[in-house]
């Protein structure tokens, strides 16, 4: 073997150790991949508030507060009154009245909508007798409107009353009051 | 028979017992032949990350590989989100999260931990901010951990912020599906 032959060869290896030095460092990383999907929908909310000065008489405080499921207690009352003193209270004789302001907040999200409808129903049929109203639209099992052009992300007030006839036997007359915000 | 015979007649005799005896003396000598085999092998150095489901999160399509994906499913400010998915909501946008696993393998490597860093491959879509770890994803690399542990399953939060501004007016386009893809890169400390 002659010397160029020798020489031949030499950049070779040295190459290849200098390639393998390469290939030694840069695997000193690893990659991954995640592809990441959703599908974002439009939506609209509506939750009970406390105001201040819940509890005082005209606004009971709920339980609940901040929720789409909360609930209010009117006591125990009769032609002689009303055991909550946050719940107002008015008789004429035949029948009492029960009043008390509940505060809604509706806010939506992904919608170009400048405000809402607001409709309740009861969650069942109330006893003979007893009428349920929001701002003195009588509330069945059928929708009912109470806000047309309601303003998102402000506290909306409804008067909330129930009149109980002195026909009406003494029991339980709870009732579940459904609401529903439509965007407009 | 001649004298001549005679002489001729012992000596096939003679080469005879030589033969008998030379025989197993070369018979018993074993003859060998050496070789050598050389093998060259360079222990290269090498770290490998595999993205996994987390137990607490969504389940990672093609989880246990290292091109992985996660789906949100429908997203929303309220009602229902998909299963493991959570959701916090804040002024003027909410966000959608989920862990998943990463984890880092090493081998050849004098190292304790290791580095990782993310980024998308294009902008995120309108409206939506995606974040690891709370550190918001561009298409520049963003460090997310700096002394990730080898061998285990190492848990990060992957959350989309989603402006809740209609489409249009700087939101998300709705009720179409948006992809984007995050690229992982674990370092070797």
């Amino acid at each position: 073997m002659n010397k160029n032959s020798y020489l031949r060869k030499i950049p070779g290896c040295l190459s290849l150790w200098v390639l393998a030095a390469t290939l030694g460092h840069t695997q000193s990383t690893a990659s991954g991949t995640l592809l990441v999907s959703m599908s974002v929908q439009s939506s609209i909310s509506v939750t009970f508030v406390n105001v201040s000065g819940a509890g005082n008489q005209g606004t009971c405080s709920i339980t609940g507060a901040n929720t789409n499921t909360a609930s209010v207690n009117f006591g125990i009352a009769s032609l002689s009154g009303d055991n909550q003193s946050c719940v107002s209270f008015s008789q004429n004789g035949s029948s009492y009245t029960l009043s008390n302001n509940i505060y809604t907040v509706v806010t939506q999200s992904n919608l170009t909508s400048s405000n809402f409808t607001l409709t309740a129903s009861l969650g069942s049929s109330p006893t003979t007798g007893v009428v349920w109203s929001i701002n003195s639209a009588t509330l069945g099992t059928g929708s009912t409107s109470i806000t047309t052009g309601g303003n998102y992300g402000a506290n909306t007030s409804m008067y909330l009353q129930v009149t109980v006839q002195h026909t009406v036997a003494s029991g339980n007359l709870s009732e579940v009051i459904n609401l529903t915000a439509t965007a407009n | 028979m001649s004298m001549h015979s005679i002489g001729k007649h012992r000596e096939l005799i003679l080469l005879a017992l030589a033969a008998v005896v030379i025989a197993p003396l070369r018979a018993q000598s074993h003859p060998t032949s050496a070789g050598s085999l050389s093998v060259q092998l360079q222990n290269g150095s090498g770290l490998q990350m595999v993205l996994y489901s987390d137990p607490s999160g969504v389940t990672l399509g093609n989880s246990g590989t290292s091109s992985a994906s996660l789906g949100f499913g429908t997203v929303a400010a309220y009602g229902t989100l998909s299963s493991n998915v959570s959701r916090t909501n804040g002024s003027g946008n909410f966000t959608v999260s989920t862990p998943f696993d990463v984890n880092v393998q090493v081998s050849g490597v004098s190292s304790a931990n290791y580095t990782l860093t993310a980024s998308l491959s294009s902008a995120a879509p309108t409206g939506v901010t995606l974040q690891i770890d709370t550190v918001t994803l561009t298409t520049s690399s963003q460090s997310i951990q700096t002394n990730g542990s080898y061998g285990n399953n190492v848990s990060h939060t992957f959350s989309a912020v989603v402006s809740t501004a209609g489409s249009g007016s700087g939101g998300p386009t709705t009720g179409t599906q948006l992809t984007s893809t995050v690229n992982f890169v674990a370092t070797a400390n």
